[in-house]
């Protein structure tokens, strides 16, 4: 026999953020009243110790089986309550809590009637869901001591000698021949105008002959299959085939630069490069042996334009047709350029430098400093404006093959320089990797296609599924130190469900009633994870089964089955009921 | 089949009743913003918080329809963006049954409404529900509410599990 509920319902006043509008206590004596409530109170900060501890002696004192909070978001406090009443002994499934902060009192600051009335009903939905909660049992999973490292750049390197060096076995597949990623192919890296060959090669040794480490190189990722702590995938290195098991994943797949085709003349002539492009120029293994002459006329440039923003920061209306503009910022770009045009000047110091930039950001430690020595250089600043880009053209029997025109916002003027070398700083953009990655391992992307941290300012590391990480550019536009701290970073979050050797994962997933399902197999078609399979019972019956470890309990099965016998835990059709109809039919 | 369609009425002062079907990820955190953020809307909705719109059974919203809802709101993430790769879409699909089968019998498509607010549309989410409200307080109440007719609603048997 179930027993009764009994529910205490914690009405928070979150000092005057609740309580300057709502009503609280009025709120808290209303809920006192209501089916299967037991006790009622209304405290200044229920997230406060002195709140936690009245839940506490409030669950012995009164025999409670369920709590509701009303208070902040769940997506806030959940976690901390479920934490209370778990510590009380009670399963953690038991807890509910009624939103009256974000939902009621910073909303409706300016109808304290009507939001108290409105908090009512919220608690009243809370305490109907309450009543029909049910505990949920505990899923714990092995996890294997192994990870994989998706990239063999900066960040997958980094990544992968952090996890081996803390004893764990690690697969580090680069698609590449060669380990380094882009930073490799930089000439130098700033502030600082290191050599990343001389930064680079260090760690790529220690990678290569780290016990603890496999490396494969030219390799992809033919299948990926899993969840966290038992991961498996099929590496194809050449035309050979391998299948490793994991626990956890780091993503580091890196970035990719953006492609101007199409823009300012790239790709017609030349002597329109990218940044990136330069750079192989001037290292002494490029073409030219590190000789720095135009494409086309293998001459010294006597000029040479910089434009910033290429691919980054794109308005709309003024990019080719076709191309979907790149609303962030790529934040390398801007000290990359300048320090870029410096080095130009150090090997040619008789170069005209012509910077034209709609905002200039040197962002980072010691960038700023490098700004301020770039001032000296005497080099042309030149303000554009996005909706009046640069223009460049190739010139017709001009002493110079290009010709940029610019409105400058500095001195009000058109500006038009005639230069032997045009320069493209362009933006990152998410290697063609990732979307590969991504709906393999059902990691979601952000609208600019990196992928999707699951929180931007408190899970950085986190993808949304668990078990994978994320590391580098991979996320979004990094430079060289952020990349790598947040290498370590993932490397630390992959290696600690691999230390515990075993984690929770959450209960809240869909079942299935054998008595009700036909074995139609619809579920199976709406589930994105694949967590649905047929199973054969022994008595001839073929029906759905799901696999626990793999349902994320989204809940799309239990709506499209047309026996309802999918029941999403925790979100079943009888608790969000309960709650539609006390908000509409009671009270 | 007979079609009926519910006319706008005279713009009449009631208060709507409204439930809002939530997605965890994106809607119910786009309407924590609009309170982080301090945007204000009427009070008439009463949010249900779902996983994933893909979760959300034709059969809740034509409970809440039946409770004497006067409007419902399923809320989720914009395309490419659900956390669990697709809900959205099926939840889409489901959307566009209900609307019909509710325009079938009567009602006005505007009293069921599907939108897509991310988690970082605060703003949005006060101007749906600001839209919404304007929307359901010109068409009156439900024909089948008993919320402002005091009339009685259907409440025959009970729900599947």
């Amino acid at each position: 026999m179930e027993e009764e509920p009994r529910i205490g319902v914690y009405v928070c006043n979150c000092g005057i953020n609740i309580g300057g509008v709502v009503n609280v206590d009025d709120v808290a004596e209303y809920a006192s009243k209501l089916p299967n409530v037991a006790v009622a109170r209304s405290h200044l900060y229920m997230c406060s110790d002195r709140g936690q501890s009245m839940i506490k002696e409030d669950i012995d004192e009164f025999k409670l089986n369920r709590v509701v909070v009303a208070s902040c978001s769940p997506r806030m406090h959940e976690p901390t309550f479920r934490k209370v009443i778990e510590e009380k002994g009670l399963n953690k499934y038991l807890f509910e809590q009624a939103n009256l902060r974000e939902h009621v009192s910073w909303v409706h600051s300016n109808q304290p009637e009507k939001a108290t009335e409105k908090a009512k009903d919220l608690v009243r939905m809370a305490v109907a869901k309450s009543r029909l909660l049910e505990p949920l049992p505990q899923h714990m999973v092995d996890v294997k001591g192994e990870a994989l490292v998706i990239g063999g750049g900066t960040s997958g390197l980094s990544a992968a000698k952090n996890i081996a060096d803390r004893g764990f076995k690690v697969h580090l597949v680069e698609k590449t021949p060669n380990f380094g990623g882009k930073m490799a192919q930089l000439y130098k890296v700033y502030p600082t105008f290191d050599d990343p060959q001389e930064l680079l090669n260090p760690l790529i040794k220690d990678v290569m002959e780290h016990p603890n480490i496999i490396s494969y190189l030219s390799a992809e990722i033919a299948d990926i299959e899993g969840y966290i702590g038992n991961y498996r995938a099929i590496i194809r290195e050449q035309v050979e085939e391998k299948e490793i098991e994991f626990g956890t994943i780091v993503v580091a797949t890196g970035y990719q630069p953006y492609d101007p085709t199409g823009e300012f003349t790239y790709g017609n002539h030349p002597n329109v490069l990218t940044l990136l492009e330069l750079h192989q120029l001037l290292r002494d293994d490029g073409p030219t042996q590190g000789n720095l002459v135009t494409p086309a006329e293998g001459k010294t440039p006597r000029s040479i334009a910089f434009i910033s923003c290429v691919g980054s920061r794109q308005n709309e209306d003024t990019i080719p047709e076709g191309k979907k503009p790149n609303k962030y910022c790529s934040r390398v770009c801007c000290t990359g350029m300048i320090a870029t045009s410096m080095e130009v000047l150090e090997k040619e110091p008789n170069t005209d430098i012509f910077v034209l930039y709609r905002d200039l950001r040197t962002h980072g430690k010691g960038h700023e400093e490098l700004f301020t020595d770039f001032r000296q250089t005497g080099s042309t600043m030149i303000r554009y404006t996005d909706d009046q880009m640069p223009l460049v053209s190739v010139t017709q029997g001009s002493e110079y093959p290009l010709a940029v025109r610019s409105y400058d916002t500095l001195s009000g003027m058109n500006i038009e320089m005639p230069v032997d070398l045009v320069v493209l700083a362009t933006g990152m953009i998410p290697d063609d990797s990732a979307a590969h990655i991504a709906s393999k391992l059902h990691i979601t992307m952000s609208a600019d296609g990196f992928f999707q941290e699951l929180h931007p300012k408190l899970a950085p590391l986190d993808s949304v599924t668990d078990g994978v990480y994320l590391a580098g550019c991979t996320q979004g536009p990094k430079d060289v130190p952020d990349s790598v701290s947040q290498a370590f970073g993932a490397a630390a979050k992959a290696c600690s469900p691999m230390a515990q050797g075993r984690v929770e994962v959450e209960s809240t997933i869909s079942v299935i009633n054998e008595d009700y399902c036909t074995g139609c197999g619809v579920c199976q078609g709406s589930c994105e994870f694949s967590a649905i399979v047929f199973e054969d019972k022994p008595d001839g019956k073929r029906i759905s089964k799901v696999i626990e470890a793999l349902c994320k309990g989204c809940g799309s099965c239990g709506s499209a089955c047309p026996s309802g016998a999918i029941t999403m835990l925790n979100f079943k059709d009888r608790q969000l009921d309960a709650m539609v109809r006390a908000a509409l039919l009671e009270g | 089949m007979v079609e009926v369609q519910e006319m706008p009425k005279e713009a009449i002062d009631f208060e709507p009743k409204i439930i809002g079907f939530l997605c965890n990820w994106c809607s119910y955190a786009g309407a924590d913003l609009a309170g982080t953020s301090r945007v204000q809307y009427p009070t008439n909705i009463r949010i249900v918080r779902v996983m994933c719109t893909g979760r959300i059974d034709p059969q809740l919203v034509l409970n809440a329809f039946r409770y004497g809802a006067d409007g419902v709101l399923i809320a989720g993430c914009h395309e490419g963006d659900c956390h669990y790769i697709g809900g959205n879409f099926r939840a889409y699909r489901k959307y566009l049954l209900l609307r019909e089968f509710l325009r079938k019998m009567g009602m006005h498509e505007k009293r069921l409404r599907l939108e897509w607010v991310s988690a970082s549309e605060g703003e949005q989410f006060g101007k749906v529900v600001r839209e919404m409200v304007d929307d359901i307080k010109e068409l009156g109440p439900s024909p089948l509410g008993i919320t402002a007719t005091g009339g009685i609603v259907v409440d025959e048997g009970e729900i599947k599990i």
